[in-house]
Formats: C-alpha cells, structure tokens, sequence
C-alpha cells in the first residue's frame, strides 16, 4: 500500500511537471516578428522600407545627429542655421569645435545594416514580380547612398560595408575595418545611384524615392565629390580630399544628372501666388502635396507623427499656452545677404552717408525694396504675422535718455517700453527678427505644442537649378548658369542677371539666399572651403529698434550677441569617435583630433 | 510546512516536585494555542519514558523540555500505528501518576491525587478570586495553576484569566504557576480579591524562525541568516500609513529609506544588506505588496539575508522577506478595535527667499556679471522695510498641520473543527495643500479560515485584498514644491491683491493654482489588489512522517488612473490699462483615462517527510513543485475637450484622440525544489537545500538553472564542556552557523535569445498615411541565462542568563557573476549592431550585522532594550569595457575591482580672497583665471601639474545616498498600566551631492527665485557698486542666471554633504486599563510619533529625501483608543 501510494504521488507530480513546463516557459512574444517574415507581403516590405526611410540622415526638423546634441533641444536645423550664423539660437553660446557636433556615426552604420540586410533579402526573394522587386531595391540602394553620403560628407573617406557582418565569437579582427578613400565612398554612390535611377521608374507615392529623386540626390553628391576635388587637398593618402584632375568629371556628373531632371519636365517651380512673391516663397514651403516643385519630401502626420517646429519659434506673443519661443532667430548679416529688387547690395540703411541714423516713420521703410524672399524667411520687426503687427522694439529715446526694461508690462509716458515680443524680456529674439519659413500660420497657439506636421522638402527644383548653375558656372558655361538662375530670380520677383555677369559667386549667393534653413548652406560653405575664413571669429548681430519719442519715428541699431564663433580648419571633417578608434585599430583619425 | 505542525501548547506539570516538562510548539505567541492531533507512530522497546516522549515530541515538531526527575524512571515497550496524538501521550503515560487531560484549548498532564480537591473543602471555607494577567501586554492569562502552598488544593484561571479558590485560612499562600511565566508566590493576607500579573520567562527555542515556503525551525536550531520581528514589536510603534516605514531600523540588514512624505506615494525603498530589491513572500504569495500591507495583519516577518533562500531560486539572489499572517486560536472570540487621529507636518525643508532677499542676491548677481541690477536701490529699501510686499508662497498653498485617521478592526476564533482571523482596516490621510485635494484612502480586509475536515486532512483558505486611492491637484508635488522655491517673492499670489485673479507666474505654475483641483485639475488614482489562497494539508497515514500539501494562489492587480488637465488662467494686471491680461495655460483641456489589469498565479505541491531515529537523529525532507505565471493587459485613452466642464471621455473631442497599450510581456518560472536537513542531538545541524529552477526569459536550451545551498550550525552550548562547567552556566544557548549558496536571478529583458524586428518601430509617412515600421533586433544572444550570487554567510547566535541578554552577529559576502553587460565596446561600430547583453560582469557585496537585545525588570517596571548595526559595501569585480589607452583612463573609469560608490571631484582647499591671489594661483577655469572672483573655491592641484583641470579630479566621497552603516536601537518597558516604547534609526557612511540640484548650489536658477541660505554667500559691500569690497559669506558669489559654466559648480567637497543621521523614528506612550463593562477586556489609550527629531550634520535636507522637490517627509503624531473585547 505505501508503494501504492507513494508511487501514484509521483506519477501526478512528474505529470505536473511534464504537462505544464512547456506551456509555463515558453510565453510568446506579442511584438517580435522574424527576418522572413518581413518579405511575405507588400505591406510588410512597406513597413519595412518606412523604418529605411526614417533613419535617413535628411536633417530636417527632427533630426538629432549627436547623440546628446550638446542641449539642443530642437534638432539640426537649430545646429545648421546656428552653425551658418544666419540664425542666433537665444540659449547656446559658442559652438566648440571639436568635431563631434555633427557626429553621425554609429547611427549611420546601422541604418546601413539594416538595409544590406534588406537589400540581401530582396534579390534572394522570388515571390514578387521583377519589376516590383527592382523598385524596392531601386529605394534601397537611394537610401544606402544617402546614408553614404552622409557619412563621407562628415568624415571624408569611411569603411564601406556593403554586405551585412556578424560577430561569431572570433571574427573580431575581420569585424576592424579600415577606411576607403573618399574619392572611393563617391563613386560607389555615384554608381549606386545611375543603378537605383534605372531600377526605378519616373513617379512615385509621395514620400518615396524614384528615378528623379535618386537623381537629385546624385547632382547634390556630385557637387560635393567636384568641390572636394576642387578645393580641398589630398591628405592621409587619399583618405581624405580628391585629386584635383578628377574635378572636372564630377561636376559634369552633377550638370547631367541636374540637367535630366530638368529636361523631363516633370518638375516647375511653384508659382501660385504671381502677384505676392513674398507669399509665393512663404507658401512654396508649407504645401508640399500637390507642390510641382517637390521632388522629395518627409511627410509628417497630426498627432502621431510631428516636429516642434512651431513651437521653439514662434514670436514670444504668439507662443503656445505651454511657453517655449524665439529659439533662434535671423541675424542682420542673413538680412544684409538679402539683395535689393534691383540687384544692388543688401546693405540695410541704418545710417546716413553722414554717419548719422537715419530715422523711419515707418519701420518697415528700413527693409524697403528688399528682395520679396527676405519677408518670407524672416518676421522683421513691426511686419505682420498671422495679420497682426509683431511689435519689437529695444527701447524709447526720450531726450537722449534711453529708457529699457526687462519687463513686459512695463509702460513709460503710456506706451510699453518694449514691444510684445520685444528685445530685453525674457524668452524673446536674441536679435530682434524671428525665423518665418517653414513657420505656419494655420496652427492655433494651443496646437503648437502637441506638434507641427509641415513637411521637410529634401529635393525641389529650385535646388536642382542651383546644383546645375553652380555645375555649369565651375565648367564655364556660364549661360547655362545664368538661365538656370534668372529662373529662380523671376519666380522671387527680382532683377535678373546677364551671363557676362555671372561667376562662380554669383550662384553661391544665390544659393545662401534662395536656402536659408534647408540645411545646406553649412554644409556648401565646408566643400568651398570658406568655412575657416567666413565663419572664424565671427559675431552675430542683433537689429535693435529704438523709439524716438520726440520725433514719433525709429532709429536702428545693430549690436553683437553672443560670442565671436570659431572655425578651426580641422573641422571640415568630423571627429571619428575616439572609442572608435580604440575598437578598431585599422581606422585613422582625422587629423587635428 | 507550518500547518504540519502541532500548533498545540502541551503543558505537563507535576504539583508535587513543582517541576515541570512542556512540550512548547513552535509558536511565538503565547496566546495561539490549538488543538492538532498529528497521527504518531512508535516503535520502541525498553525504551525510557524521556526517550517515548521525545519521539512523540519530534514527530508533533515539538521540542521537549523537562528537568530530570520529573519522570517516573521506567522502561516502556510500546507499539504504535497512526495514533493521534493525545492518544499516544495517554498510553505512553499509562501507568503513570500522570494522566493527561484535554481541557479547552491546553492540554494538561496532572498527577491523579490532586483531582480530589472538591472533597477536601471544609466547611468555614473562604473564597479568594481575581485575575491573573500578562505582565507586559497586559492580556488576560487562561489556564494559570493557582495552588494553596503546602496543600494539593488548586484551581486554574478560565479564558478571561479569571479565578476563584476556595481556602481554608485567608493567611494563607498562594502560588501562581504557569510555563513559560516566572512563578509568584502571594501571602493572601485576610484579602478575597487578588489580582496578579505573571511575567514571562523567556524559553530558549520558544522562538520560531520561518522560513522557505513555510518551514518553521525554532531559532535555536536555524543554520541560516535570518532575523524576524513579530507582531508584538509592531504593535506599539507608531503606524505612519506605509508598513513598511514601520520595519525601519528594527532588522539588522534590512534597510528602509523613506523617501517622500506624500500619502499615498508609498514610494519608501528597502532592501536587505544593499543587495537590492528583494523577493516579499506574504503567507506563501511571492511578490506581495509589504507596503500597502494591513500592519495589525501581521503575525511574524522573517527576513532571510543568506542562500538559504535558495528554495525560492530565481528571485531569492536579493533576499527573500516572509510575512506570515495571523490565524485564529481555538477557544474564545477575541475583537479588537484600533481608532487613531493624528496630524503631520514636514520635518525638515529649506526657506525659500523673500522679497528683500530675491531682490538683492539678483541685483548682486547681474553687477557681479557686469550687468546693470534689475531692482533699484529705492526698490531694494523699499522691500526691506515692507513697503512693497512680499509673497511667501508657502503660507498662502500649504498648511501647518495636516489630518490622518486610521481605523482598525480584527476579530479571531475557533473550535477544534475551524478557527479564523478577520479583519478590516480604514485609513485616510490628508495631504498639506490647503485646499484638501492631496488625499489618500485605503481599505484593507483579510479573511483568513482553517477548517480540520479529517485528523488527517486541513484545508486553508486566505482572502485578503486592498483598495487605494491617490487624489492628487493638476500639478505634481514636485512641480508644486518647484514652485515653492521658484515663484517670485515679489509678485503677489492674486494680480492686483484681487482675489478673483490668480496672478500669472513663469510656466504657469502659480502654486495656490496648482494644488488646488478647481483649477488644474486632478489625477485619481485607484489601486486594487485581490489575493485568494487555497491550501491542503495532509497528513499521509501509512508512512510515519509523511505529509503532502497542496498550494494555489490567484492574485489580481487592477488600476484605474483618471486625469483630468483643463486649460485654467492666471493674470496679470496691466497698470496702465486697469485691465486683468488672461494668460491661458495648458494647450487644451485633455482627460487621460488608463486601466490595466493583471494576474499571477502561484501553484506548488509538495511533500514533506520528519523522522527521529533513535531518539537523536532527526531527518527532515523536504520536496516541492513550484509554478508561477504571470499575465497582464492594459489600456488607456485620452482626448482633448472643447470645454473644461464635462470631466468624462464622452465629451470629449473626436478628433486628435488617442488610444493605445503597452507591451507587456507574459512571464512563467516553474522550479523544483528540495530540502534536506540533519540534526544530531540537536547539536550539529546540517541543511542542504536546492531549486532547479527554469525561467521563461531565456530561450531554449538556456532556461533552467540548478541552485544549491547548504547550511551547517553547531550548538557549542550543547557541548559537555559548557554544560558540564558551573562557570559557564550562564551560556543559555550558544551556536555557530555557517551557509553557503548559489542563487539566481532572471532579472533581464525577455526574449533577448530572439534576432528578428520589433513592431512597431519608427513610423513615416507615405502617401499621406502613416507607416509603422519595424526596428531591427540586432543581433540575438541565443546563450543568455542566468546570472548567479554566491553568498556566504557565517553567525554566532548566543543567548545568556536565560535570556537576559540575546546576540547574534554576522559577516557575509555576497558574489554575482554572470552579471548582464555587452561586449559592445569592443565591437567596430561599423558592424551596425550592438551586440546583445551577455553574462559578463561581477560583482561583490560585503558586510557585517550585529544586533544585542537584553531585558530585565526593575521592581514593577518591565524593560527591553534591542539595538542593531549593520554595515555593507558593494564592489564591482569585473565591468567590460574597452581597453584604456592609458594608465590615466584606467585610473579614471576602469571601474573593474574597485568600490561601486565612489565620488570624484575637486577638493576645495579654500577661497580665493582677492584678485591677486586669483591672478597667482593655477589655471582652474581654463580661461586664465578671468571667469573667477573672490569667495570662489580654490582646488586642489591633486597631480602636481600646474594646472586645475578634469585631471585633478580624485575620490572624494561616497556617491551612494543610501546608508552603507545603519543602526536600529527599540527600547520597550511597562509600568502598572503604563507602556512606553521607543525607536531610533540612523544611517552614515553616504554622502549626497548638491550638484545634481537646481536650488541647492546656487540661487536663481533658470532665473526664477530660491533659498534664503544663499543670502549668506559672498558679495560686494554695496551690492550696487562692484567696486566695493568683498564681504565673506558661505556661499560663493553668485553671478547671472547660468552658472554652470563656473569651476564653483563641478564635483567638490564644498557640495559633497554627509548624510549621516540618527533620528527618532517612533515614540508611543500607552496606558492600559480594565474597565468594568462586561465584555472589555481592555482599553488602551495611547499616542505616538513618528520622525519625532533627527540629528544630523546635512544642512537644508531631510537625510531620507530624495530630491529636492520631493514631497517633504513627514513628522506625524497620533492620538488613539485600542479596545479589546
């Protein structure tokens, strides 16, 4: 009986055992899908792509290269405008330039993994027809080459790793990469992109790369590969620089495949509002959809997918009930930058040619005739915004006393001292303008802060003329320059220019005005390699109007914000990561770090 | 196995030879008596009676006690099958002069000639009758043998402690016996009513230890590292709504932090040796919440520090800590009804500045940064002498003092077929914001029933469960106390003094706005928890020690959060215009909703077999089968609302709603566990102890782990050398233990073993609809498993002049190796992928714990005094990293073999006193010195080079805030009625740093207002003039509103504070009386304190807090009524 017993103990306690661990232990995940899984419809391929297109390093308003970005708390455009002083961030002093500002690094590899993971699966798949499998890998390789193209443009020539690497346990001296040359990473992308522009065809949804936008990107990498060839120097046997004989060929490459675009017409500049150049330009970025001069573009969506945009810029009146505004704002020299109607220099008239100031009735007289796009890049003081005067003033000039304050509510003789969105309060422009494209109107102050959806133009036509002049002038052709830009200088309402006129400069301040906060300026002044003379030791200025009380009319000041900025020559490349370095001891450093 | 026990108290006495032998169970409480009848088998020849009654004794788990003597000195042979117990004593005593009666709730063993009594009663006969109580508690004590000395006439008292004799001459003696209580001798002395109060003697081995999954060993036998306190050490301290709170400072290793006061936050953290969070088992229940736990439900909490704990394998690598509840006793109903009231009040907070004082530090601080001063000399006079006003923030949000009420009721009983333990508690405490709409509430009920449905067979089932409520206003605590420091003295809490207006402050957070619910709304928060417990017992009949027992418990966890943020204004007064300028607040009105629901089961089967062979060998095995899962789900919704009136979704906006729930990841561990434990002669004890245990975390092939301990102890006091030598008859018990174990832990991410994409990852937009990704996993660790603590622990458990003064000390070290960390480092970022984690790191805990208790009576004064240090230190063994490239770096971060705690930093040598000195002195601002003015910190060039840079940065400190050396010091005694009892608890060796703050190293951040301490800091004579001198203060001079780039603010001494401290955590004074109404027993009337004063050196902060925006700690005091009936 007790053998009975205690054997009938253990069948029930083994079978407990037995019965439940399988169902006990191996709990399934609710949110892991496999690697095959991923190529198993067009919905999956598209959700995959999705996560490709977001790690794209567009730079547009979300984007946070650094992985700490140093306290910025709104993304690149905030670094970029900063670091081309045409806009004064109100928190951030002066940008230190050891190299990791614009770091992209790690995050680059890894879209890159993801997609030679992704392109791997795709010429593996059968299960699609041809002409759909040769579009997806078309994209792919667009965004390898993208994320190519950020890496070389940082850090010069990097390891180029086209197929996906794993860690076995003992291959880590295989894993330790050394650099290719730069001039190496540009043709691959070069190649990458004639392939991606043949695989793909002419149109696309929204959003989505095809045949002209790899092309957009190829002329834009182009000028890069030429510029660098041009007028950089060959260092760390040829890690670094071009040789100059191979300049000529690239920016042929960056003429031909801007030259394409434009020739298939696929693309016109948008021109809706003919009769207000300033409201064209100002609109031209807030409506991407059905926009003919978008080829490409990051979409966003209301509430699940937004920037803060709005919210970090907004005048101090307008900002959102939760508080934030005026983060950066446009300096007078971005002002300055800005040509007459008539072509003559952008030089504002603060003073007479007696060196006395000159005094406006009107404020806005000051800004008289300036190029129409000036008013859709930047909120000047007392222009309108959202049909109400922004009212920035520094102060009143009683007597020749001059009265400022701190405080917003503070009145002299019944008028406030200093306007609503004045310079002196707390939170307000570090220079009296506030930034206006990109910023849209539509948006209640109570929406800002749950998110901006205006979408981020990575490619239009406008760019695409400019790639092509800046091509056409470097090869001496100087008509095709001259067409392409008197292009975009009619749509902007301003004197067009004679081929006899046109030069090498001429489109590259073409290009600093027609792209104020698209991100490119930067990157344009690093390729010419001006940075280290234009931006070293560099100050930004403010624009303060002042009130005569006596004469009921304005006076200007321009002051120094800040501190002098800093361009080392060393920073045209980035540091690579220095624990980078200490991993893999094939890869060199740039030098200076 | 608790309920395998003989849970009766067996009393033997012998009136003739006044000598007694008991068989005490392994009970604590004197007064839990019940009656079991384990079956018993015997198989004895010639065997003594001593040896009969051993047997039976270890197979109830009993331990026997008898002086020799006692014992009628003859051989028994006796056969015995599966007899109960009470039948078993009664033919092992046939024969005897001793007969064994079973009346009411104790079974009593009497000589035969003394039942006679009634016989001998004579007719001039008086009546002498009283009661005979507890001398410390004051409890009535039934069952007392009351004697006439030098006669067999007796009696004992009934269930309400009373008596009556009656005896021949009203000059004669009685005397009042009782085990386990001190026997007293009275000369009646012409009196008829006499009450008496008894005092216990402490019985070495009365204490009983549990365990894991319920084993009960009584202390003296424990080989493990364990400390316990029992309901009676709670009982009087001060019960401040957390239950944990209570257990501060009272079990050695056991360390309690409290840090916030805001009721209902329960965000108190404890941990056992600095190991971590630990594994709570509440009655079986893995994962109960110790927090919100009733504390009058509470029976015994044992804390088990070493491997001996390995049974609970995978969670036990932290310590585990047991709560037993209390269950009813066979025999009378007992109720019992707790009320208190009470106020708190913050213990210690910093003084925000007022008026005068903002407007001059933030006039110093724009001169001494070269700007012009914002407030005029005139204003600056003006505000010190009160012409202009100043707001104190604080005055016009919070109250002094605020309410809390708690109410608790039990009830418990039984037969000898069920017994039963409810109870039901109420608390309610009230937060300082002045409008009331801070407030907490809590329900708790427990229903705890035992039914003997065989001899054999026991079923349990256990129902308990609370509610909580959080009602916090539209801001945080930590917004509001921000605010507190933050607002602007000089502005008014309403524009214009109109009360209509709130006046507009910076972001909005104007602090009689924020508190108050009206206004920015509120977040309720509902808690509910539901445990149910259903338990068999069986007592195996064909195999003699044999038991099963079977486990099942459900629990549920619901939450339900409602939030509520409406737009609300506040105003400005425009002088100019007369007119009040609305500033709206918040972007819209919004309402979150969110629920989430979840389940744990817990399942186990075991069988437990207790043998003596011999009468000296006693084995003790022990085999179990665990299962956990557990499940959850959850959900929540918010929307925006186009009016702030209708608080609930319905009227909310369609549009730019959302929905949503988390990832919540199903979880399953299943073990099988096993004991075996060896004790010869109770002196040399041995356990070895396992769990294989498997965990759902880990994938295949990866998923289970085997976890061995094994204990050893070695009663020295047993020796013949200590019980043999006179000299040393003081030694009550002396043992030496020693454990050694391996635990694990699964305390990583689920599914690491798994590559593949995560969905959904990054979303974009295309085509104008939005796209969920996937995100890649990276690569997968498909050998990820366990990490593993090998702790050891060595003790010495002593107990002295029969219990006047308990020890017992331990040093323990505690190793884990396979700790989660990622080769990442040395992997090119090129490959794109992190690697997984992996089973890299090490690490070490050690320490020491000492606790000394002693007690002792002083004429009618009753005494105890217990006190406790322990210290522990944590230590890293091994960290991958990438290899430094130089001896430097590995100085600086190689963190492998070095203490977890250390802080780095700057010594301050001193101030700069002037220019000059500045102007001679090392680089330390990497600016030649120009940034600096006097009063600034002057560092220490640490390396000698010149220059004071991130090089000269070395060990200052300790970084941890928690205390690696705590102490706990209870003292307890009791006069004619009158109770006191005290606790002290204190922390040192930690430091915390100022730097992390916004308000305490440096006033007016972010340009808003802050602490009156900073009016003591350098600045110039004539604040106005930077060209007059230096007046010293404490801290340095302050300039602008962004000071972070000054070397003042980088890790230092200055701001490196200690927060050593000793504070009195809980004082209660009672009195205790018996009123006469039928049906009390006892009123107890009593009041209390807790956090009542603190010592310490940390200036500005409560030790305990963390943060400096935390709701404040709290000093309460209560007022209440304890009625027994």
């Amino acid at each position: 009986m007790k053998k009975v017993i205690l054997y009938l103990s253990t069948v029930v306690f083994v079978g407990i055992v037995g019965v439940s661990c399988n169902k006990v232990l191996n709990v399934k995940p609710q949110n892991i899908v496999t690697g095959s899984q991923i190529l198993s419809s067009k919905k999956s391929v598209q959700a995959e792509l999705a996560t490709l297109y977001s790690q794209m390093p567009l730079e547009d308003f979300n984007f946070h290269a650094h992985n700490t970005y140093h306290g910025y708390t709104n993304g690149w455009l905030e670094v970029l405008s900063g670091l081309t002083m045409e806009n004064k961030d109100h928190n951030i002093n002066s940008i230190p330039g050891d190299g990791t500002w614009l770091e992209w690094w790690n995050q680059g590899y890894s879209s890159v993994r993801q997609i030679n993971k992704f392109i791997a699966s795709v010429k593996k798949s059968k299960k699609f027809s041809k002409q759909q499998l040769d579009q997806w890998l078309g994209e792919a390789l667009f965004i390898r080459a993208y994320d190519y193209f950020g890496l070389v443009k940082r850090y010069g020539g990097i390891p180029l790793i086209t197929h996906v690497q794993n860690y076995t346990g003992n291959n880590l001296t295989k894993l330790q990469v050394p650099r290719n040359k730069e001039k190496k990473i540009y043709d691959f992308i070069s190649t990458e992109l004639d392939s991606a522009a043949t695989l793909m065809g002419p149109t696309s949804p929204a959003g989505r790369a095809n045949k002209y936008v790899a092309l957009a990107l190829k002329s834009r990498v182009m000028l890069f590969a030429a510029s660098e060839a041009e007028y950089a120097p060959v260092q760390m046997n040829g890690l670094l620089g071009i040789p100059s004989s191979d300049a000529d060929q690239y920016w042929k490459q960056a003429y031909n495949a801007a030259n394409k675009i434009i020739q298939s017409g696929q693309y016109s500049l948008y021109d809706k509002y003919p009769n207000d150049r300033a409201k064209n330009f100002d609109q031209l970025f807030l409506h991407a959809k059905d926009n003919p001069e978008v080829i490409f573009a990051k979409y966003y969506q209301y509430p699940q997918k937004v920037h803060h945009f709005d919210l970090w810029r907004l005048p101090y009146e307008y900002r959102s009930p939760h508080g934030y505004s005026s983060d950066d704002a446009p300096t007078v020299q971005l002002l300055q930058a800005f040509d007459y109607k008539d072509g003559s220099n952008g030089k504002l008239k603060i003073k007479n040619s007696q060196g006395q100031r000159i005094e406006y009735k009107n404020p806005l007289d000051l800004f008289k005739n300036k190029d129409p796009r000036l008013f859709a890049t930047a909120i000047l003081p007392f222009s309108k915004w959202k049909g109400k005067v922004v009212h920035v003033r520094a102060g009143i000039i009683d007597n020749g006393d001059t009265i400022t304050t701190n405080n917003f509510n503070d009145t002299y003789k019944g008028m406030n001292v200093i306007g609503a969105s004045g310079i002196g309060g707390g939170e307000v422009s570090s220079t009296g303008m506030y930034m206006r494209k990109h910023l849209n109107p539509n948006y209640p102050a109570s929406r800002v802060n749950s998110g901006s959806a205006t979408p981020w133009i990575a490619f239009r036509l406008g760019g695409v003329l400019l790639n092509y002049a800046e091509a056409a002038a470097e090869l001496g052709k100087m008509g095709d320059a001259a067409r392409a830009i008197n292009k975009l200088h009619a749509r902007a309402g301003i004197a067009p220019v004679k081929p006899s006129q046109v030069t090498v400069n001429t489109v590259r301040h073409e290009d600093k005005v027609e792209e104020v906060d698209e991100n490119k300026y930067y990157w344009d002044m690093r390729r010419w390699r001006i940075a280290d003379k234009v931006l070293d030791n560099y100050y930004c200025k403010a624009l303060y109007p002042f009130y005569n009380y006596q004469d009921k009319a304005y006076v200007f000041k321009t002051v120094k914000v800040g501190y002098s900025e800093t361009f080392q020559p060393r920073m045209y490349y980035e540091k690579i990561p220095s624990g980078e370095i200490s991993k893999d001891p094939k890869l060199k450093q740039n030098p200076g770090y | 196995m608790c309920f395998l026990l003989l849970s009766g108290n067996l009393i033997a006495q012998s009136s003739h030879h006044k000598k007694t032998f008991a068989f005490y169970t392994k009970k604590q409480d004197r007064g839990v008596l019940r009656k079991s009848n384990p079956a018993i088998n015997l198989n004895l020849k010639n065997a003594t009676l001593g040896q009969a009654l051993q047997m039976i004794a270890d197979q109830a788990e009993a331990s026997l006690y008898y002086k020799t003597g006692v014992l009628p000195d003859k051989k028994i042979t006796i056969h015995l099958k599966a007899v109960p117990f009470s039948k078993a004593l009664q033919k092992v005593l046939a024969g005897t002069s001793l007969k064994v009666t079973i009346s009411g709730r104790s079974i009593m063993l009497q000589k035969r000639q003394i039942t006679a009594r009634k016989l001998a009663k004579a007719p001039e006969q008086q009546t002498v009758s009283g009661t005979v109580r507890d001398d410390s508690t004051g409890n009535p004590l039934p069952g007392v043998n009351i004697k006439v000395k030098g006669t067999t006439n007796g009696t004992s008292s009934n269930g309400k402690g009373h008596y009556s004799l009656d005896v021949s001459s009203l000059q004669d003696t009685l005397i009042f016996s009782y085990i386990g209580y001190r026997t007293r001798t009275v000369p009646i002395n012409g009196r008829t009513k006499i009450n008496i109060s008894m005092r216990s003697q402490t019985l070495v081995g009365q204490q009983m230890v549990v365990t894991g999954y319920g084993a009960a060993e009584s202390k003296q036998d424990i080989t493990g590292s364990v400390s316990s306190v029992s309901s009676k050490d709670l009982e009087h301290t001060a019960k401040p709504g957390n239950t944990v709170d209570m257990l501060a400072g009272k079990l050695p290793g056991l360390r309690v932090k409290e840090t916030s006061g805001e009721p209902g936050s329960y965000s108190s953290s404890f941990d056992i040796r600095g190991f971590g969070s630990p594994l709570v088992v509440i009655d079986g229940v893995p994962g109960g919440d110790l927090h919100r736990l009733n504390p009058n439900d509470i029976k015994s909490i044992n804390v088990i520090k070493d491997a001996t704990g390995a049974e609970y394998g995978v969670r036990a690598a932290n310590g585990v800590i047991i709560v037993t509840t209390k269950q009813g006793q066979e025999g009378q109903v007992h109720l019992n009804l707790r009320s208190t009231y009470g106020w708190s009040t913050p213990t210690s907070a910093p003084t925000p500045m007022n008026a005068y004082q903002y407007a001059s530090v933030k006039d110093g601080a724009l001169v001494n940064a070269g700007n012009p001063p914002a407030f005029s000399k005139k204003q600056l006079q003006q505000y010190k002498n009160g012409t202009l006003p100043s707001t104190n923030w604080e005055a016009a949000a919070m109250r002094k003092y605020a309410p809390q009420y708690q109410e608790q009721f039990s009830a418990s009983g039984g037969s000898d077929k069920v017994n039963y333990f409810l109870s039901l508690e109420y608390l309610k405490q009230q937060g300082r914001y002045k409008s009331g709409d801070l407030n907490h509430k809590r329900v708790n009920f427990r229903s705890n029933v035992t039914a003997h449905i065989t001899d054999n067979l026991k079923t349990s089932l256990m129902v308990s469960g609370h509610q909580d409520q959080q009602n916090t206003p539209g801001h945080s605590a930590y917004v509001v106390n921000r605010g507190l420091y933050w607002n602007y003295p000089t502005r008014p809490v309403y524009a214009n003094n109109n009360h209509n207006y709130l006046q507009q402050v910076p972001d909005g957070k104007n602090t009689v706005a924020g508190t108050n619910a009206n206004i920015t709304g509120y977040s309720h928060n509902l808690g509910r928890q539901l445990t149910g417990v259903l338990k068999l017992n069986y007592q195996i009949p064909f195999i003699n020690g044999l038991a099963a027992k079977g486990f099942y418990s459900y629990r549920s966890y619901y939450n339900n959060n409602k939030t509520w943020h409406p737009q609300y204004t506040l105003y400005s007064y425009d002088k100019s215009t007369k007119k009040y300028i609305p500033h709206i607040h918040r972007a819209h009105t919004t309402l979150n909703r969110y629920f989430r629901q979840s389940t744990q089961t817990d399942a186990h089967v075991s069988l437990n077999y207790n043998r003596t062979f011999l009468g000296k060998h006693n084995i003790k095995a022990f085999v179990l089968f665990d299962q956990e899962t557990r499940r959850g789900d959850d959900f929540y919704g918010n929307k925006q609302f186009p009016l702030s009136i209708v608080d609930h979704l319905y009227a909310g906006e369609s549009a730019n709603q959302q929905i949503n729930s988390d990832v919540i990841t199903p979880y399953g561990d299943e073990g099988l566990v096993g004991r075996l434990t060896y004790k010869y002669n109770s002196k040399y004890m041995v356990t070895g102890r396992f769990r294989y245990d498997g965990s759902s975390k880990f994938g295949p092939g990866h998923k289970w782990g085997f976890f061995p301990s094994i204990s050893v102890g070695w009663r020295i006091s047993s020796e013949n050398f200590i019980k043999n030598n006179s000299n040393l008859d003081f030694i009550t018990n002396l043992k030496l233990r020693a454990s050694y174990g391996k635990v694990g832990s699964d305390n990583s991410s689920s599914f690491q073993f798994l590559s593949g994409y995560s969905y959904p990852g990054p979303s974009y937009v295309f085509n104008g609809s939005l796209v969920k990704g996937f995100s890649s996993r990276g690569m997968a660790n498909p050998n990820i498993t366990w990490y593993t603590s090998r702790t050891t622990d060595i003790g010495l458990d002593g107990n002295l002049w029969n219990g006047a003064l308990d020890f017992s000390m331990d040093v323990f070290s505690r190793k884990r190796t396979g700790l989660l960390g990622t080769l990442n480092l040395s992997l090119p970022a090129t490959v794109g992928a992190s690697l997984p984690q992996q089973n890299l790191n090490s690490d070490l805990n050690h320490g020491f714990e000492f606790q000394l208790s002693t007690k002792d009576r002083i004429g009618s004064a009753f005494f105890k005094v217990s006190g406790n240090v322990a210290y522990t230190r944590h230590k890293n063994l091994f960290i991958e990293r990438h290899p430094s490239s130089n001896s430097y770096n590995n100085w600086r971060y190689n963190n492998s073999n070095r203490w977890t705690d250390i802080y780095w930093g700057y010594t301050v040598v001193g101030r700069f006193q002037s220019m000059k000195e500045i102007k001679n002195s090392p680089v330390q601002d990497g600016k030649g010195n120009t940034t600096l003015m006097p009063g600034d910190f002057k560092y220490k060039d640490y390396n000698g080079d010149g220059v004071i840079n991130y090089k000269d940065m070395h060990p200052i400190g300790r970084s941890d805030t928690n205390p690696e050396m705590t102490f706990g010091l209870t003292l307890s005694g009791n006069w004619k009625g009158f109770d006191l009892s005290a606790d002290f608890q204190g922390g040192a060796l930690s430091n915390i740093s100022y730097l992390g703050s916004e308000q305490l190293v440096q006033p007016l951040p972010f340009g808003r207002s802050g602490l009156a301490q900073f009016t003591n800091r350098w600045h110039h004579k004539n604040i106005l003039d930077p060209s007059s001198p230096w007046v010293k203060g404490y801290y340095p001079p302050n300039r602008g509103i962004h000071n972070s780039g000054s070397p003042n603010y980088q890790p230092n001494t200055f701001w490196l504070q200690s927060t050593n401290y000793v504070r009195l955590k809980s004082l209660e004074i009672g009195y205790t009386f018996t009123p006469h109404v039928s049906g009390v027993q006892s009123i107890r009337l009593f009041a209390n304190g807790y956090n009542i004063f603190t010592w310490t050196g940390l200036k500005n902060l409560d030790p305990e807090r963390v943060g400096e925006y935390a709701y404040t700690i709290q000093k309460r005091f209560d007022v209440g009524v304890n009625f027994k009936f």
